[in-house]
């Protein structure tokens, strides 16, 4: 999943990147097929060049050798908020079909039955100001739901005139990573679509574990698995413990 | 964690914060989520940049600034319906939508520094978060160091200055004063002790536990040490190459 996630990000590319798998994806693109990849931490980190897994954004591990420490603003204010990312990495506690994510909460705003990260720090500035964005998760039906419980961070919203209503930037996700398939959003409905299951996964699998309908094209690809030497960024440098990735076990 | 402690201790009545937890390995910020969800406390949620903004606005002088984020979501939604003090509207030069915060002053700003000099200059490494202008805003600035130091020494290299001593009201020596958190050159976090409070921090009885044990029951921060250990708190210093 990570790998898949890492592919997407292209070389030269200006890259925020989120805690947790998104982290970990760029560090993976970084030492594989994009080297000249710009990784922005949201805390104030430019290009860091990480030796060892760090466990989220605070640990230290993942400012190490970077060109330049700098604050909140540096990185969120005169990078994204003026509109030079091109590429924003989210997770979340759920998204919708319209690639809209949470992190705040289940249940209702009014009334929720649980809490989880809040706003998660930049999440909502990444969505709304990246010039495109990708979200990373494990792929269950209670995570995909029709409409999440709260929409922490806007995708297209409600189809394909949402952002422009709302008054965001043109932008939203492009691409969703999970541990069972790539998916992306239809180009006139901006609706979720299916673009290719991992090996060993099926198009039902997929299908089982979202809990809307997906647009599913005629013929879906598989992915192309990792690489030797992916994996071997992901256990040596991104991942050690194999806390995100869980390849350890 | 600093969040979940003074809200699990029954301190905070309204929390303006924009998230968090205590990073994917260790989890949810429990106690502060508890208190959310069963009406403990207020909350006035941002996304991390309309903090930074609130706080920049502050520090500036300026009454409101406008962000582009924040636009179509629940999170803004939710601020509105709380009446916070945040307004939609459009921008008189190019009619784009805008939502404009309020700048935000905190009476205290509690900010963390490798080293402090006795004029209240303090050298900041590291990223910086917000930090610079959270201090900036607020209308008294606590200093806590792991070094009280020379101001002579800070004259040969102001440039790590970060927060002039001028605009500082307190400085506290406080050695490993971040545990068990890291501060960038000094000491790594404590993963074993982080560990222990995540899951402490799950139910109220193991968090009051934790909160006596470490808080309530010491006297001073040297005992709070001494609990820690001075083996553990050597194996924590940090790498000078490294920074952790």
């Amino acid at each position: 999943m990570v790998v898949a996630g890492a592919r997407e990000l292209k070389d030269g590319e200006t890259a925020l990147a989120g805690v947790g798998l998104p982290q970990v994806s760029a560090i993976v693109a970084k030492y594989t097929h994009a080297p000249s990849i710009n990784i922005l931490l949201e805390l104030g980190i430019v290009e860091p060049r990480p030796i060892h897994s760090p466990i989220g954004l605070g640990d230290p591990r993942i400012w190490y050798r970077c060109a330049c420490m700098a604050g909140w603003l540096d990185v969120m204010g005169m990078a994204l908020h003026r509109g030079v990312v091109d590429v924003g990495f989210l997770s979340g506690i759920q998204v919708d079909e319209y690639g809209n994510v949470n992190s705040t909460l289940i249940g209702t705003r009014e009334k929720p039955v649980r809490y989880f990260h809040g706003t998660g720090g930049g999440a909502n500035d990444i969505a709304s100001l990246a010039k495109r964005f990708m979200i990373i998760m494990s792929h269950e039906k209670r995570r995909f739901p029709k409409h999440v419980d709260y929409n922490t961070s806007p995708g297209h919203i409600d189809g394909p005139d949402g952002r422009m209503k709302a008054g965001l930037r043109p932008g939203g996700p492009t691409k969703v990573i999970t541990d069972l398939a790539i998916l992306g959003f239809d180009e006139k409905t901006l609706k979720m679509k299916l673009l290719s299951v991992h090996p060993t996964v099926s198009v039902k699998d997929v299908i089982d574990n979202t809990g809307f309908d997906l647009i599913i094209p005629k013929e879906v690809p598989e992915t192309t698995p990792p690489t030797v030497e992916e994996q071997r960024i992901v256990r040596e440098i991104a991942d050690l413990t194999g806390e995100f990735t869980g390849w350890k076990k | 964690m600093d969040a979940d402690l003074l809200v699990g201790a029954g301190c905070v009545s309204k929390l303006i914060y924009a998230g968090g937890s205590l990073e994917p390995a260790f989890g949810f910020l429990n106690r502060v989520n508890d208190a959310i969800v069963n009406d403990r406390i207020e909350t006035e949620e941002y996304s991390g940049t309309a903090m930074c903004f609130k706080y920049l606005a502050g520090a500036l002088g300026i009454p409101y600034i406008p962000i582009k984020s924040l636009l179509g979501s629940d999170t803004l939604a939710s601020l509105m319906s709380k009446s916070a003090e945040v307004k939609v509207s459009e921008c008189p030069f190019t009619n784009e939508k805008l939502v404009l915060l309020r700048a935000l002053n905190p009476d205290y700003a509690v900010i963390h520094a490798q080293r402090v000099d006795t004029e209240g200059n303090a050298w900041i490494y590291g990223p910086l978060w917000d930090t610079k202008e959270l201090a900036m805003a607020a209308k008294k600035v606590i200093v806590v160091a792991e070094e009280i130091g020379d101001t002579n020494l800070t004259r040969t290299d102001p440039m790590r200055t970060i927060i002039p001593g001028y605009r500082v009201g307190v400085i506290v020596h406080v050695p490993y004063g971040a545990h068990p958190t890291s501060v960038y050159k000094y000491y790594d976090y404590d993963a074993e002790h982080l560990a222990m409070y995540a899951k402490a921090t799950r139910e109220k009885e193991t968090f009051d536990k934790y909160l006596e044990e470490y808080v309530l029951s010491v006297d001073n921060h040297e005992q709070y040490l001494q609990k820690i250990g001075v083996k553990k708190l050597n194996e924590l210093r940090a790498d000078p190459m490294l920074g952790y």
